[in-house]
């Protein structure tokens, strides 16, 4: 029998109606998707022994404590250790995908060096020697003064010990300068210190035992200090009386947990403190002791009676009777008065932080038990005299080549900042940092620094806590080749540009090092990881006892902390009347002109570092927006004719961004929340670095704040 | 007209089912020996009355062992209990050596999902027949069948080619435990099952 090709297309084509009638397609379909993920290239989890290691989180100086399920020695699960001494018992939604972050499709292997500068620089790998020539040939340019300018290093996160091995490095470097970056030390407490004298000690918060906090926009859980600390004494005031009341041009998530929000209108801050300063004098509520202790009461006396509270509810959007209310809540007894800090929106500008800090002396908080207390200082023999300059003060157009250390410190500022304190060319720009961030893209040159869990780092003091406090972040993953540690980097550069060598050449020997200095002060005591042993730092019979301690996830706390002695106390410091805004009427914006306010969780805002499981859960829990969203009320977008979700074009003087708007009820009308961040998908190859979006478009004042900046609203 | 075209048409319709219903699967699906026999019965009848548990037993901090290790069937099984060819093959070849038995697993899942029996046994109060139907009541442990593509055993996929199961508990796929999810009003996001 013959089969022609017609009666064999005729079959075929039964054949494959009946295979869609059979199991065959879809099941193929099926497994084949399952194969795809068991290719031997996929990378899969280690099956082998599970173990727990006690370490801390080291993404952003609250230090938390974490307890790393591993297999086979790869970390599988972070968990915040709930009995950790300093209550860190929780981790935050960055926290928990810690140990992602070294896989993260920005990680820098090798160094990089960009060609050019502006958006058209491409990012070349070269090799780490060429960038130690280039970098100690410009620093002997320098030092032979045919260069103008100078040297600098940006410490992300100032007083640890690797910050010691920074100041050394800086002191033998002509005209070398240590930089602070905004944000880095806590604004009240830092305010305080500028407006008394602690003599050696340092000023902190006892939270423990307060009864009021007033807090002006710190983000208590989210981000300030440690939030899982914070958290855990807002959940119990029904036992401990706690009243916070927060005072915020945002209902924030801690606004919504407070006893009162006060929605002050974004701007008058300094209005609303300086009037309940007014309440707290005219009602006869502060400590008679105070009117002769403050060297310049009556001034501040003479300044706050301009304040009074029916005119100031005008301005600030905050009746009279709230600010009458707050004023006697705060001076009823032990209270703590925050001047916050966005970690996006910078830091309020001084003389607003001295008016809100300035209620802490006023109501005689500062030296009381659950007001302002204090704390000594971590041991160190740390000689260098260099000392710690904030960014926002340092010359514009100074510096000619710039370190930045790339630690991760929870704040970000806008680069414009960093941008005007380099040479008019542009300077040289050295990073040292684990990711390719918003950060690179004014870089010259990308040191790959190690990952978060790869390398040993150091847990310090949490800011604002009442003790000193030592601990490690422990290693869980070992370092690719090819990173490099940041001190060891500076040791190479100062040895070839015939500097002296720093005495500590490593991150690991700086660590020793504060572990020896706090060995040889035989202060405090170290608690074990493993049973919450407690032992006496004097009782040790060697250092090794005290590394060893700390090696395997121990804590080391100072003794009790110190009543506050005071040699000068002033309300006001170098700020005058003058300084202040006297209150008008509320000034009308332009038409179609809003506040440009930049907003941003702890380390999400830092570098586009997000895990991108976490990227995901943000975007389905809508829990956290990230970046390329604006929040507005709902009237805002009625009166600019938008519509939720619409695609919308924000311009400042700085330029024009596009981003999507978000409804909420939250924000007060007239600001734009503009949220700051990765954006929600960034994976990107490491060819260029993601533009700094909306924080670009935040206009840096004359006094480095740039909490709101005039902008427009259009439809994209 | 000639019926030729209709009735090739049709035949090739019936080769292809017959092919996808009954060639498909046998050719699919490899059969694999377990390393010795197993019976769960004497076990967990009568005559021992075991629970599951006390062999596949969860460990100090809630998770669950699995398999269990042949340190566990040492507790009973050091010396020969009995006879049998399965008894001496158990302790000549793993108990005295101690070498564990490489068992296989029926219910083996992908790495990516996350099953924690701690959750379901012990707070959600699931019996272990639910999920693994009576296979702790049987004299002989089934026919170990793996699949030649994906690499898992039939019991994930279920003994019915079709998917469609023909008891409650066969299957283990995911739309299993989105159905059972669903019907416990446990509507969890992806992250709690994909770590």
């Amino acid at each position: 029998m013959k089969i022609t090709r017609r009666e064999l297309l005729t079959f075929a084509g039964g054949s494959l109606l009946g295979a869609l009638f059979t199991p065959i397609p879809w099941k193929l379909l099926d497994d084949s998707s399952i194969w795809t993920q068991n290719w031997s290239l996929i990378p899969g989890l280690p099956r082998g022994p599970e173990t727990f290691t006690a370490t801390r989180c080291a993404l952003c100086p609250a230090g938390c404590a974490v307890r790393a399920r591993r297999i086979d020695g790869q970390p599988v699960t972070l968990a915040g250790i709930p009995t950790d001494p300093f209550k860190n018992g929780a981790l935050c939604p960055m926290g928990i995908a810690g140990h992602h972050l070294a896989f993260h499709p920005l990680r820098l292997r090798q160094p990089f060096a960009f060609t050019g500068k502006g958006p058209d620089a491409t990012l070349v790998p070269v090799g780490l020697d060429e960038i130690v020539s280039e970098v100690a040939r410009t620093i002997q340019d320098l030092s032979a003064a045919s260069m103008p300018g100078s040297i600098a290093i940006l410490d992300q996160r100032p007083g640890r010990a690797v910050s010691g091995m920074y100041r050394e490095f800086m002191g033998m470097c002509p005209q070398g300068t240590y930089i602070v970056p905004p944000g880095a030390e806590e604004p009240t407490l830092a305010t305080l210190q500028r407006l008394c004298d602690f003599n050696e000690a340092l000023p902190c918060f006892d939270l423990e035992n307060t009864g009021v906090i007033l807090s002006f926009g710190s983000d208590l859980l989210d981000g300030w200090s440690s939030p899982s600390h914070t958290a855990g004494l807002i959940r119990n005031r029904n036992q401990n009386g706690l009243n916070l009341i927060q005072a915020e041009g945002v209902k924030s998530r801690t606004a919504h947990q407070a006893n009162t929000w006060l929605p002050v209108i974004p701007g008058t801050e300094a209005a609303l403190a300086l009037s309940i300063g007014h309440v707290i004098i005219r009602d006869g509520l502060h400590p008679r002791e105070i009117e002769k202790g403050l060297s310049d009461f009556q001034t501040y006396k003479n300044l706050v009676a301009g304040f009074p509270p029916d005119a100031t509810a005008a301005v600030t959007g905050i009746a009279a009777q709230a600010i009458t209310t707050t004023a006697h809540a705060i001076a009823s007894g032990p209270s703590v008065v925050i001047a916050g800090c966005n970690p996006a929106g910078g830091p309020f500008d001084h003389a607003t932080e001295t008016a809100i800090a300035g209620l802490n002396l006023l109501v005689g908080n500062v030296g009381r038990k659950g007001g302002i207390t204090l704390r000594a200082r971590t041991p160190s023999a740390e000689a260098s005299t260099v000392p710690a300059v904030a960014l926002a003060n340092v010359p514009d157009h100074s510096i000619r080549l710039l370190f930045v250390d790339g630690a991760e410190s929870g704040n970000i500022f806008p680069a414009s900042l960093l941008r005007r304190k380099l040479t008019p060319d542009g300077g040289t720009v050295v990073l040292m940092s684990p990711y390719l961030s918003p950060r690179s893209a004014g870089a010259d040159y990308l040191i790959p620094s190690p990952a978060a869990y790869e390398s040993m780092e150091e847990i310090s003091t949490r800011s604002g806590a009442s003790r000193s406090s030592f601990a490690l972040s422990l290693p869980l993953l070992s370092q690719p080749e090819g990173t490099v540690d940041p001190v060891a980097f500076l040791a190479k550069v100062a040895e070839q540009a015939g500097l002296p060598v720093p005495g500590l050449t490593s991150s690991e020997a700086c660590l020793k090092q504060r572990a020896h200095d706090i060995w040889a002060s035989k202060r405090g005591s170290l608690t074990a990881a493993a049973d919450s042993a407690v032992t006496p730092v004097q009782g040790m019979s060697g250092e090794e006892d005290l590394w060893k301690g700390l090696s395997e996830g121990g804590c080391w706390i100072d003794g009790e902390e110190q009543r506050a002695s005071t040699t000068r106390r002033s309300i006001l410091g170098s700020i005058t009347p003058g300084h202040f805004q006297p209150l008008t009427a509320p000034v009308k914006p332009a038409p179609g002109t809003l506040k440009l306010m930049a907003f941003g969780w702890r380390n999400a805002t830092m570098t586009a570092s997000v895990a991108p499981v976490l990227s995901k859960i943000f975007q389905e829990s809508h829990l956290r927006s990230l970046g390329g969203k604006v929040h507005l009320n709902p009237s805002t977008i009625a009166a600019h004719a938008l519509v939720d979700g619409a695609r919308v074009s924000i311009s400042t003087q700085s330029g024009t961004v596009t981003a999507d708007v978000v409804a909420d009820p939250a924000i007060i009308p007239g600001v734009i929340h503009a949220i700051v961040g990765p954006s929600p998908n960034n994976a990107a190859p490491t060819d260029q670095p993601e533009a700094e979006g909306l924080l670009g478009l935040c206009v840096v004042g004359a006094d480095g704040t740039w909490r709101i900046t005039e902008a427009t609203i259009a439809r994209a | 007209m000639s019926l030729k075209g209709p009735i090739l048409f049709l035949c090739g319709v019936l080769a292809s089912l017959a092919i996808g219903w009954f060639a498909f699967p046998a050719a699919l699906y490899r059969t694999e020996p377990q390393p010795m026999p197993f019976n769960h019965a004497i076990h967990t009848g009568e005559q021992n009355g075991m629970t599951c548990d006390m062999c596949h037993e969860f460990t100090e901090n809630g998770s669950f062992k699995g398999i269990p290790a042949v340190t566990k069937c040492a507790d009973c099984h050091s010396a020969p209990i009995g006879s049998t060819e399965s008894e001496k093959v158990l302790v000549e070849q793993y108990v005295t050596p101690q070498k564990e038995i490489p068992w296989k697993v029926y219910s083996r899942q992908p790495d990516n999902a996350h099953f924690p029996h701690a959750v379901h046994v012990k707070k959600a109060e699931i019996t272990c027949d639910v999920c693994h139907g009576p296979h702790g009541s049987g004299s002989s442990l089934p026919e170990y069948q793996v699949n030649r593509i994906s690499g898992y055993s039939r019991d994930i996929w279920g003994k019915n080619i079709s998917g469609i199961p023909s008891q409650p508990w066969e299957g283990m796929k995911m739309d299993r435990c989105v159905r059972c999810h669903a019907e416990r009003r446990r509507d969890d996001s992806c992250i709690d099952c994909h770590k």
